[in-house]
């Protein structure tokens, strides 16, 4: 993707989205939120590889024995 | 009175750094969930000799974590702390690591053999829902980029799709958070609805889970809606649902090609590549086939009774993860931006949805009505 074009779209994460909702919603003072559409792709992505390599930790440790029966309620 | 509480909460919010926040974010969807389960045990232990023993023992834990979720959201939306925590509402990340752990009790074949029909069902649903809601938004007038996001976010897989149509054809900032109140606010009563419309109109639990994968927009809630038929239904509409994740990268593409040679014509304009769709691809999707390949494998090496004993910890773990998603469902949802946006976007995600809801229902009855898990 074109990066400049990308770094000037004015676009939020959802959860960055709905900033500028919370601060009306809430009267408060503007949140300041970080980067633009690239920054929520960027954060999207790294939550899908964090989650993928803890999911595959998790299940190693598991197959292992290492977490057992009693750990997990 | 919530004014009052805020003015004398708020100073004191802003005196602690973002990461005390996230942490006590943390510590209160842990506390939610530790509850969710908790009630899911006792509830029907509670209301064992009632008139509501059977309703108790029906509901899942999807059901309680929403509420809950809902409830605390509320509360604090009402002091002012909601938007504090936000950085530890991470549905996206609590369900992708819970459906990894999903793949560990999905025996390899089954996503083998019900690949072929997800794939075919996918390509099928999101043309056809995609075009319908791009051609709704033109009928009521909408902006192209609005048109573009509303279309990705109701025929692929809800926020992140919205996120990457937004990336491929620069939508302004609200038009995302609407399109993402909108997904959200149409998600979680399915959850709820469509496992009940499943059982009314008698489908097969290998059907339905198709039927949700197909239709409901977030990865969660259709986790959430699968969990509520059964675990079958789970696996079956989880396949469905990452089929559809792994095509987002595609449809980037192709609106990124629309739109930079159709919409946004400039003169020297870079053409986005093929890397395009590898950045777009939920990464999470091969964590799910590699848990799956992992424990197929791994199971044909131990005595069965042990296996199924550590198959289960997989579970309960993934379980958890699931629970922690669904709360923070109900912990992130906001409905300011979808007031704000009129009712000309609402009519054509709805009637989309309808849409949706049909076609996924056709398609998966034809298309997985001779499977079984």
């Amino acid at each position: 993707m074109d990066q400049d074009r990308e770094d000037a779209a004015a676009v939020d994460a959802p959860d960055a989205a709905g900033d500028a909702a919370a601060d009306a919603e809430d009267g408060d003072e503007p949140i300041e939120v970080a980067g633009g559409v690239a920054a929520a792709g960027r954060r999207l992505i790294s939550e899908d590889w964090a989650a993928t390599i803890l999911g595959l930790v998790l299940l190693a440790l598991v197959l292992a024995g290492v977490i057992g029966k009693g750990i997990v309620p | 009175m919530a004014t009052m509480e805020r003015a004398l909460v708020l100073p004191q919010a802003r005196s602690l750094g973002p990461v005390l926040w996230t942490g006590a974010g943390l510590v209160l969807i842990l506390a939610l969930a530790t509850l969710t389960r908790f009630l899911e045990l006792n509830v029907p232990v509670w209301l064992k000799d009632t008139e509501y023993a059977g309703v108790a023992k029906a509901i899942e834990f999807p059901i309680y974590a929403i509420l809950l979720g809902l409830a605390a959201n509320a509360v604090l939306h009402g002091l002012g702390l909601r938007e504090r925590m936000r950085g530890a509402f991470r549905t996206e990340f609590f369900i992708k690591t819970g459906l990894v752990l999903l793949g560990a009790s999905i025996n390899l074949n089954l996503i083998l053999s019900l690949a072929g029909p997800a794939i075919l069902q996918s390509v099928i649903l999101i043309s056809t829902i995609f075009l319908i809601a791009w051609w709704l938004g033109g009928v009521f007038g909408l902006d192209d980029r609005l048109r573009a996001l509303l279309a990705a976010a109701v025929s692929i897989c809800g926020v992140s799709a919205a996120i990457a149509a937004a990336g491929a054809v620069h939508a302004k900032k609200e038009q995302l958070a609407y399109a993402a109140s909108l997904v959200v606010i149409f998600a979680i009563p399915m959850i709820f609805i469509q496992p009940w419309l499943a059982s009314v109109l008698g489908l097969s639990d290998v059907v339905a889970g198709a039927w949700i994968g197909g239709n409901i927009d977030t990865t969660a809630a259709v986790t959430a809606a699968g969990t509520i038929v059964g675990e079958d239904a789970l696996k079956v509409a989880a396949i469905v649902k990452s089929t559809q994740n792994a095509l987002m990268g595609v449809v980037a593409l192709l609106l990124t090609l629309y739109f930079v040679m159709r919409v946004e014509t400039s003169a020297g304009a870079p053409r986005p590549g093929l890397g395009e769709i590898w950045r777009r691809f939920p990464k999470f999707v091969l964590g799910f086939i590699a848990a799956s390949i992992i424990t197929t494998w791994w199971l044909g090496t131990v005595p069965a009774d042990q296996g199924k004993a550590t198959v289960a910890i997989a579970n309960a773990l993934r379980t958890w993860f699931f629970i922690l998603a669904f709360v923070s469902i109900g912990l992130e949802l906001r409905v300011v931006s979808v007031r704000e946006a009129g009712w000309r976007p609402l009519a054509v995600f709805a009637t989309a949805t309808v849409a949706n809801l049909v076609v996924a229902l056709a398609l998966a009855s034809i298309l997985f009505a001779g499977f079984t898990v």
